[in-house]
């Protein structure tokens, strides 16, 4: 089982990779955005897949606060491009 | 192998897929819009069918409850990020990209 | 390869070409974002290596947090780096070159990755580790040693494995079963049988005590070991608030209360805010509560608190932050915290014991008095740091209304 694991692991690293270029690459701002943004949510399942790996299932409360963080900081951004301010 | 562990490779599989696609289709597509449907699509089913995939194979009720509590969150703060990246690249004025390139 | 090895490398690949991004990119705007996406990788590091306390931290402060104040400072200084001429610098190539030389060499002393004879796993830390977790009730003293346990040799040991290396390279608790076959009960135990202290009010806390009657080491170790370094910590974050409202903050009259720019012209975000507001702000109490039983603590669970008011003032606009916590009330819940937290170890010398001797709180119950006075403790730090952070991002965004 725990390869099946670790093998999911491994697909999610790459997708990261390819998504990373994208943020580097990326013509437009939102490009950059959209894939810091999937990033994110490829981290939240990947600290769930790493509990499971090692056997520590207390890693879910983990996933719970990069789910929100992530959701915070994408509004925080674009907040920024469409207004030019924070508050 | 027991039954709840094929389910859970199966599903886990399935993610993989779909994840592996969403990212790829990310790094291919043409323009933004096209790209956001990539990532925005997969994004939420894939990381919802690993956790699903996942509570299969728990057996504490309280880890199972947590799971499910993360992919509630995701169902509902994934779509909202990927709708207010849309609603901001529509509001600056980008148009989506044509056969005859961009109008 | 072993499965922690292999992630390691992968993730440690992604951290270093985020790194390269960083400083390559031309828009500070884009590095600030990936500035963001480094720390939740680093932070995914550090899951691996189970110290969740720390991962925890750089989630929420270098993920979240840093990221939005960031990107605030940004609206002061543009987008756009200088340009700079680009040609070598050669004292400054050969400067870092040495630096880094010099950083690699004092590597190689350090023992290889997950070493089993490694100082951190029999210098102290077993010790810690093997506190008597749980020990709530019953009679002041230590916990029995367990049937077999040779305290003598658990004394001598090294820590060095000397049996067979098992055939599956994922059991995490190989180490201990290896050491369990050659040397007996040492290891998981506990390594009690202190010599009781004759005073009265200290035979609880032998010398080798680390105040460990809560499960979560890590908390254990920043409340009551290390107590008095975390006292200050928090007063250095309150210090930071302080000056920053000393310096920065405008009278009333100039502009303080503008009503900012909002968002709450787009429905969807406004019911998803508003459904995940009391979600986040739950659970960063949970995190702040729960501390001492599982990752977590006040900082973490300040830092999230803090980001669930940001979250609102950025979907509704700071004008209506400010009447859900205006400054006054920030700036109070500020001081309030440390003074908690120092009230805390007043209390506890009032009874009659040291300053944050937590176990005084409840003489009959040492290890609940313990529970009680680390909760309050991080109730403290939770307080402050979550108002500082308030206080940081308003001023960020006070400046520019002005």
């Amino acid at each position: 089982m725990s390869t099946v694991y670790l093998i999911t692991a491994v697909v999610l690293i790459v997708g990261a990779f390819m998504l990373l270029y994208r943020a580097l690459a990326g013509p437009t701002v939102y490009d950059t955005i959209l894939a810091t943004n999937a990033i994110g949510t490829k981290t939240i399942v990947f600290v769930t897949l790493l509990g499971y790996i090692s056997g520590r299932t207390e890693f879910i409360d983990m996933a719970i606060i990069y789910a929100l963080i992530t959701f915070i900081t994408t509004i925080a951004i674009l907040k920024y491009i469409e207004k030019g301010r924070l508050d | 192998m027991h039954w709840n562990e094929v389910v859970c490779t199966v599903l886990l599989a399935l993610g993989c897929v779909i994840n592996f696609s969403g990212s790829y289709g990310v790094l291919k597509f043409p323009d933004f819009y096209a790209r956001l449907h990539a990532a925005g699509k997969t994004d939420s089913l894939a990381q919802v069918l690993i956790l699903l995939g996942l509570v299969f194979v728990t057996p504490d009720v309280l880890t199972k409850i947590k799971l499910m509590l993360v992919a509630f969150i995701l169902l509902i703060v994934a779509p909202t990020a990927t709708f207010a990246i849309t609603k901001a690249a529509h509001l600056d004025g980008l148009r989506p990209w044509t056969r005859g390139g961009r109008q | 390869m072993n499965a922690v090895v292999l992630i390691d490398t992968l993730l440690l690949l992604l951290v270093t070409a985020t790194a390269v991004a960083i400083v390559e990119v031309r828009s500070l705007y884009a590095s600030s974002i990936l500035t963001g996406i480094y720390s939740l990788l680093m932070a995914l590091v550090w899951v691996n290596m189970h110290s969740m306390d720390v991962s925890f931290t750089e989630a929420a402060v270098g993920g979240g947090i840093s990221t939005i104040l960031l990107i605030g400072t940004l609206v002061h200084v543009g987008r756009e780096e200088k340009p700079i001429k680009k040609r070598l610098h050669v004292p400054a190539l050969v400067f870092t070159a040495l630096t880094g030389a010099a950083l690699i060499y004092g590597t190689l002393d350090m023992p290889r990755f997950g070493d089993p004879a490694a100082p951190i796993h029999h210098y102290r830390v077993p010790e810690m580790m093997a506190q008597t977790v749980g020990f709530v009730n019953g009679t002041p003293g230590k916990q029995k040693p367990p049937e077999g346990f040779d305290l003598e040799r658990y004394r001598r040991f090294d820590g060095r494995v000397t049996g067979p290396i098992p055939a599956d390279p994922t059991d995490t608790a190989w180490r201990e079963k290896s050491i369990l076959q050659t040397e007996g009960l040492i290891v998981p135990q506990v390594r009690a049988a202190h010599e009781p202290h004759a005073e009265p009010g200290h035979h609880l806390h032998p010398p080798d005590d680390f105040n460990g009657h809560v499960p979560n080491s890590v908390t254990s170790l920043l409340a009551a070991y290390r107590g008095y370094d975390t006292m200050f910590e928090t007063t250095v974050i309150f210090t930071a608030g302080v000056s920053l409202i000393l310096l920065l903050r405008r009278p009333r009259r100039e502009g303080y209360l503008q009503p900012g720019a909002v968002m709450s012209d787009q429905v969807i975000l406004r019911v998803v805010t508003k459904l995940s507001i009391p979600f986040i702000l739950i659970f960063g109490f949970y995190v702040i509560t729960h501390g001492e039983l599982g990752p977590g603590g006040g900082f973490q669970g300040g830092v999230v608190l803090a980001t669930a008011f940001i979250l609102y003032a950025l979907i509704f606009g700071r004008a209506a932050l400010y009447r859900v916590v205006p400054p006054p009330v920030s700036d109070m819940l500020t001081g309030l915290g440390v003074l908690i937290y120092s009230g805390t170890g007043a209390v506890c010398m009032l009874l009659g014991g040291k300053f944050l001797d937590y176990s005084m709180l409840n003489p009959e119950l040492p290890g609940d008095g313990e529970s009680l006075g680390m909760t309050l403790v991080e109730y403290g730090v939770g307080i402050t740091v979550s108002m500082v952070m308030l206080t940081i991002f308003n001023q960020l965004a006070e400046e520019r209304s002005t």
